[in-house]
């Protein structure tokens, strides 16, 4: 608790030097979702006053006592948006977030929670096994000719994955969630999706055929704050730091 | 009604009053300093567009990924002679060109301002307009404009223009292009790494930054670049000039800053040099700059409310060898600032500041004319 009064102090000190207000208050896009428990919990580590799960659940947006922290729950594909806007001067989200938004936000620290792969992933009846790997499974061939039809959250991402591939004619169909059902109803060939467990993709009979990249929560800024807000977000950067290099060792 | 043909971007009364108050509180700030209005073309050539763009990145955000000559631009236009054009993304570029064919060859340097609408790609939905209004004024020449003074005098109406349009809490952060290029050298970070690095800047991307001076740490390991690498490493972490200026002496390359130190003394003597902070963590999105180069953020707005540096090589490409630095204020980012501003002394139910019906009076702007 001693460390609140030391990120309090910093905002106090930053909004004398302007002699304004604004400067001595700091919001902080937070995602709905698996990433919100951990988020809160790394802050909470940090020394920051955070609000418990069922009670930011129920407010969206919740001023700490002294109101110089506020905590603004949204969507995690919308926490760049704030961020970007200076809506939100700090942010929590996966890195395929922004990887997808191409957003003008700086991204400061891999939290190191919420990991999970980006994966292609088809239905296992229609997988084979690589003929030079017998380890590793291949796509599955298109049900029409060479046009792969990929389902996903993530077009620019699956789009950016499978630009180089010169076989396939990939057509990219933007769904909103539950990708799982789009082999399985026969919207297409394979899914490009986030995987934890993998447990819901076994679940629907779906492998992962390619794996894209690793992603996990990011800390992010907006540019503006960043500059007129450097010291306070410093702080918290760092102590979030500390925390997760303590934590991996 | 709703069927009316209204495109773009357009200001109602209240909206466009501030908006011309910016622009004249500008003008006079720029004026007083004996810079003359330009009217810079609201069309240019593709190859003029081109000028501006960044490499990679602009054409990734132009929604182009094979990127096509001038993607970086919002607007095409088919001339009725066949020409394509393009409307303007940024002002510099074509007022320089102005500058260098007409106006050099008879005096130099050239002192010239201008406002007027930018037009800018941006990702659909993200709620921020491709129109821009954008107020600027640039210094073109040999000799005046090629040194610290030059630089000093623009960074000077920088902040001045600000404070006389009633902007009052802000900064900008002040870096040099070749300052980067010499704490990469003293790293000796070449090749993909260096690349890699230097776009990872530009994106604000600090995790894969850190990731890659990380690697190149372990593979330097024991050569003589630590002291570059150590610089590198807390690059980001730098908050106060001092700080900055310190580490730059630790590994040995602040002859590359020596320009932006006198600078920074400079403004201090002026008495701005609360509003300017040393930051290298600055890489300018056009690709034109060669020296200075700064962008300012104020309390009320997400996104940069003036940029700017030194182009010498822009004129190069005009066929002229003369030097030139300049300016560029976003009015809209103004508007958005002064509004908080109001607010602010509105809900502490103090006197409001800032009233856009009484700023009318021109001497208001002479008020805060810097010492100098």
């Amino acid at each position: 608790m001693e460390y609140v009064s030391a990120v309090e102090s910093v905002l106090v000190q930053e909004s004398q030097v302007a002699s304004l207000g604004m400067r001595n208050s700091l919001s902080i896009a937070l995602p709905k979702g698996r990433l919100l428990q951990p988020s809160l919990d790394a802050l909470e580590k940090a020394g920051l006053q955070v609000p418990g799960m069922d009670e930011i659940d129920r407010r969206l947006v919740y001023d700490t006592g002294n109101g110089k922290v506020r905590f603004i729950l949204v969507r995690p594909a919308d926490v760049p948006i704030y961020v970007e806007h200076g809506a939100a001067d700090l942010g929590v989200t996966g890195k395929d977030v922004l990887l997808e938004g191409n957003w003008d936000v700086c991204e400061l620290l891999d939290l190191g929670f919420g990991r999970c792969r980006l994966v292609v992933a088809a239905l296992g009846g229609m997988v084979a096994a690589d003929a030079h790997d017998p380890e590793s499974l291949k796509l599955p061939v298109p049900r029409s000719g060479h046009i792969l039809r990929a389902a996903t959250k993530f077009p620019t991402i699956a789009r950016r994955h499978f630009a180089p591939r010169r076989d396939l004619c990939v057509e990219i169909i933007k769904l909103n969630g539950a990708l799982e059902i789009a082999p399985i109803a026969g919207l297409s060939d394979v899914i490009v999706d986030i995987v934890d467990t993998g447990r819901t993709l076994a679940d629907n009979g779906l492998v992962p055929v390619e794996e894209i990249m690793q992603v996990s929560a990011r800390l992010i800024a907006n540019r503006a704050s960043l500059q007129l807000k450097a010291a306070a977000i410093h702080q918290i950067a760092l102590a979030l730091r500390n925390n997760i290099v303590n934590h991996s060792i | 009604m709703d069927s009316l043909p209204i495109w773009g971007r357009y200001y109602l009364p209240a909206d466009a009053l501030i908006r011309r108050h910016i622009e004249s509180s500008l003008a006079r700030t720029f004026e007083a300093r004996g810079y003359q209005g330009i009217v810079p073309p609201l069309l240019v050539g593709l190859n003029m567009a081109a000028l501006g763009q960044t490499g990679s990145s602009a054409l990734e955000n132009s929604g182009f990924p094979n990127g096509p000559v001038g993607a970086g631009t919002s607007y095409a236009v088919l001339a009725r002679d066949g020409n394509l054009l393009t409307l303007r993304s940024d002002m510099t570029a074509p007022v320089a060109a102005l500058a260098v064919r007409h106006l050099l060859p008879y005096s130099s340097p050239v002192r010239l301002y201008y406002s007027g609408s930018v037009f800018r790609p941006q990702k659909p939905g993200s709620g921020k307009p491709e129109e821009r209004l954008q107020v600027g004024a640039e210094l073109i020449g040999t000799d005046a404009a090629s040194s610290d003074r030059a630089d000093c005098e623009i960074l000077t109406m920088a902040a001045e223009g600000l404070i006389n349009a009633g902007v009052r809490d802000f900064s900008i952060g002040l870096s040099d292009v070749r300052l980067l290029s010499a704490i990469l050298d003293a790293a000796g970070a070449e090749g993909d790494v260096r690349e890699g690095i230097w776009s990872a800047l530009a994106e604000r991307d600090y995790v894969l930054y850190g990731e890659l001076v990380s690697s190149l740490k372990n593979i330097a390991e024991g050569s003589q670049n630590g002291l570059g690498i150590d610089l590198l490493e807390c690059l980001l972490n730098l908050q106060s000039t001092a700080e900055a200026l310190d580490a730059l002496r630790a590994a040995g390359v602040s002859d590359a800053a020596t320009s932006l130190i006198s600078i920074l003394e400079a403004l201090e003597d002026r008495g701005l040099g609360k509003h300017f902070r040393l930051d290298l963590s600055i890489v300018r999105e056009f690709r034109y700059y060669t020296g200075v180069v700064f962008e300012g953020y104020a309390v009320g707005c997400g996104n940069a409310v003036i940029g700017g540096g030194r182009y010498d090589n822009l004129l190069a490409r005009f066929g002229s060898s003369a030097s030139a630095a300049g300016l560029a204020i976003d009015v809209d980012s103004v508007v958005s600032a002064l509004q908080e501003l109001e607010q602010l002394n509105t809900s502490e139910g103090g006197e409001r500041q800032w009233n856009m019906y009484r700023r009318s009076n021109p001497c208001s702007c002479r008020r805060v004319r810097s010492r100098h």
